[in-house]
């Protein structure tokens, strides 16, 4: 019970000084990227959401990213709508288009929406640039800045308790 | 390299959300039936504003068929009453069409549906607090005002026939004042005639005290000459107003015969009738039945084009959403109701008829389908009844058509017009109907015919209406056999109206103008033959009394005439005046021996 209320301030811990290897927080951050730039009413945020959490990522970087790029999001919709629209417009694709229209499923992941196609245009735009700067702040950062919180014994604390909670020492 | 590619799922979280997605769909596999039970309960109460109660509700979602069992939708104007009711509904549902957000009826079928039936229960909506709106029908005042002219008519015609015009008749009152006049006037004269011969009576006594005693009577001799001269004049007098009673028996007959003339004008006056106005009556028989479904059928457009609009506005709504949802080949609307079959028992002319069709082209958005809504139902059984509701909402502009035929459509008795005035029953029948009704926007255009045969007729006996009119409408209406009715609809959905073209009303007024002016003519001329009668027994009267009297006055005059001139005889030729001596000798020879 104690860390289960605990889990929010150890999880921003472990974000910082946590031993998931700079890759897993750069994917974690890349998905939750995607997370916070994708409108959220349908299943492809949905199947995102499921990717960040199903995946061995670091899931609170992904949550940090998500809000973060979930207002980001909210300033990119006019470009998002542009950017979608072509995509829906342009003519080589349009026999993809309907036949995922015409699709049992597509309905639900919203991709013949606009601001929808558009952002995940910007997503995967974004991914390897993002995906760079958050691999290289993982490696030049995360470690000095795990030594600078360990110092603190609150830091420490949730940090044993986080490595309780995985050897399975649960309070 | 495989066990990483393994390595990367974590298993451990994994599995327990795959365990909650299966129970998640296990709940939503059992839980789907209740979840849409109370969608279609609360959609249906938003939709209608009344109690929508559900038997059972079953779903196949492998299949996509939904089935209904006892659905009861309640009537929001009336609260023991239900919209419809349906035994059985069974509805295929497109699966892939759902998948799309969509939901569409492919193909499905009503049993047992029922409209406008009793419920045990309120259907009111213990959260409603909207009014019942109670406004008059549009179509009430047009009615009101045909049915208070055509019943104010017969109201006027009642009352002047029942009035008793003997008082204000001039012959009676004439011939009465005679009597009386005459009357006073034979006393007079029988009493002028008395005091005169008392008169000549005391004028003998006179002269007889004279001639036995001359010289002390001497002196009233001039006196007594004066009376003599007075009493002679107004004997004249007399005489001349008793010889002019056969004249004055002219004048009062002549008076009478005036007056008679002017109460034959009168009474022909009071006995005349304005033509009774057949449209008017056609109205005022034929507009409250129009009227009654003509109302309804626009309630019902109303009510239906209000619950259309409400869509319109939810597709707007989810268009502000982010981005733009674009859709590839033909649009679709969100609900489509493809084709589905409908049982239905309905009530026409008092009796439940059993009709099959179909309901067609139901749709959210219907300027996104090919076809018009259709509702197409045909009667089982000996009566052949048609009915095609097409509803075309694609275009700008929203068009709805009505057809409904039937060539042997059992029509009740009922009971035309106001009973309190005027009312005339009509017996059943079988009659020829044919409705064809549209709207464009908001302008009703149409036609109603109506052609009955064997119409019978008959006029209700009230104690406001004259009893002889009642009877003589009997007999007039007897005539009618057949009616044949064109109603021309026209004006808006809001404010409809309707011309009646019939010869039901021309005939009928034709019919009880002729008939009150013939009651009204023997009336009056049975009270001028009571005149005449009375007028004639008093001329009559006054004639024998004047005769009689004449002769009676006559022959009392005549004495007093040979008296008076007896005694004028004694003045001597000329008048001389009377003398002593010629009195004794006169007296004693001629008068005074008597």
């Amino acid at each position: 019970m104690f860390s289960f209320f605990l889990r929010p301030i150890r999880q921003f811990a472990q974000a910082l000084v946590a031993n998931d290897s700079p890759r897993q927080v750069a994917w974690g951050f890349v998905l939750g990227m995607a997370i916070g730039l994708v409108p959220k009413g349908n299943l492809l945020a949905v199947l995102l959401g499921m990717l960040l959490v199903g995946m061995r990522v670091n899931k609170p970087v992904g949550l940090m990213g998500a809000g973060l790029f979930t207002c980001l999001g909210l300033v990119l919709d006019p470009l998002a709508h542009r950017i979608g629209s072509s995509v829906l417009t342009w003519q080589v694709l349009r026999p993809l288009h309907e036949s995922l229209f015409e699709s049992a499923i597509s309905p639900w992941l919203g991709l013949n929406n606009t601001v929808v196609l558009g952002q995940l245009a910007i997503a995967f735009y974004l991914t390897y640039p993002t995906y760079w700067l958050a691999h290289q702040f993982s490696l030049r950062v995360q470690a000095r800045l795990s030594r600078w919180l360990m110092r603190f014994r609150a830091v420490r604390l949730l940090r044993g308790a986080e490595i309780g909670t995985q050897w399975g020492i649960d309070g | 390299m495989g066990d990483r590619r393994l390595n990367i799922i974590r298993w451990k979280y994994v599995a327990p959300r795959l365990l909650l997605l299966a129970m998640l769909a296990g709940t939503v596999r059992f839980g789907c039936d209740p979840l849409l039970e109370w969608m279609i309960v609360t959609g249906g109460q938003s939709a209608t504003g009344a109690k929508v109660e559900l038997g059972e509700l079953t779903t196949w979602i492998k299949a996509g068929k939904l089935e209904l069992r006892d659905l009861q939708v309640a009537n929001p104007e009336s609260v023991l009453r239900n919209l419809f009711e349906a035994e059985h509904v069974v509805l295929q549902i497109d699966s892939f069409a759902l998948l799309h957000n969509r939901i569409v009826v492919s193909n499905g079928a009503i049993t047992g549906l029922q409209l406008d039936t009793l419920r045990s229960t309120s259907g009111e909506l213990a959260t409603s607090d909207a009014a019942i709106e109670e406004a008059p029908s549009a179509l009430d005042p047009l009615l009101a005002k045909a049915g208070d002219l055509a019943s104010d008519w017969l109201d006027s015609a009642s009352q002047r026939l029942d009035a008793d015009f003997v008082d204000q008749l001039q012959t009676p009152h004439i011939a009465e004042n005679l009597g009386k006049k005459w009357k006073a006037q034979s006393e007079s004269l029988r009493s002028r005639a008395e005091q005169l011969k008392q008169r000549g009576q005391k004028l003998a006594d006179e002269f007889r005290d004279i001639k036995k005693n001359p010289l002390r009577g001497v002196e009233r001799l001039p006196e007594l000459h004066a009376e003599l001269k007075s009493n002679q004049q107004e004997l004249v007098d007399l005489q001349k107003e008793i010889q002019g009673l056969p004249q004055q028996a002219k004048n009062d007959r002549q008076a009478l015969s005036t007056a008679r003339q002017q109460d034959e004008d009168f009474l022909r006056q009071q006995f005349e009738f304005d033509q009774l106005d057949g449209d008017n009556l056609t109205q005022v028989l034929l507009g409250q039945t129009v009227a009654e479904k003509l109302q309804n059928a626009c309630d019902w457009i109303t009510w239906a084009r209000k619950r259309t609009a409400g869509n319109s506005t939810k597709e707007l709504a989810a268009q502000r959403s982010r981005g733009t949802t674009v859709t590839f080949g033909r649009a679709r609307p969100q609900f489509e109701l493809q084709h589905i079959g409908v049982e239905l028992t309905a009530p026409i002319a008092g009796r439940e008829l059993q009709f099959v069709g179909y309901l067609s082209g139901v749709s959210s958005a219907p300027q996104l389908l090919e076809e018009p809504a259709r509702l197409e139902l045909a009667a089982l059984g000996d009566i052949p009844v048609k009915l095609l509701v097409v509803s075309d909402h694609r275009g700008r502009v929203p068009r709805d058509e009505l057809h409904f035929a039937c060539p042997t459509l059992p029509i009740g008795g009922q009971t035309l017009g106001n009973d309190e005035k005027l009312a005339i029953e009509l017996a059943p029948g079988m009659a020829d109907l044919s409705v064809d009704l549209q709207l464009d926007g908001e302008t009703l255009l149409g036609q109603i015919t109506f052609t009955q045969e064997k119409f019978q007729l008959t006029p209700v006996a009230n104690s406001r209406v004259n009893q002889h009119l009642t009877t003589i409408l009997g007999e007039a209406l007897s005539s009618i056999q057949e009616v044949q009715a064109e109603v021309k609809l026209a004006g808006t959905l809001n404010k409809p109206q309707f011309k009646i073209n019939s010869s039901l009303g021309e005939q009928l007024a034709q019919e009880i103008s002729t008939a009150v002016v013939k009651l009204a003519r023997a009336r009056g001329e049975a009270l001028l033959a009571d005149t005449t009668a009375t007028m004639n027994d008093q001329l009559e009267k006054l004639s024998t009394a004047r005769s009689n009297l004449q002769q009676e006055l006559l022959a009392n005059l005549g004495e007093n005439q040979k008296l008076f001139e007896d005694l004028a005889n004694l003045s001597g030729p000329g008048g001389r005046g009377l003398s002593v001596p010629q009195l004794s000798s006169r007296l004693g020879r001629e008068i005074l021996r008597k």
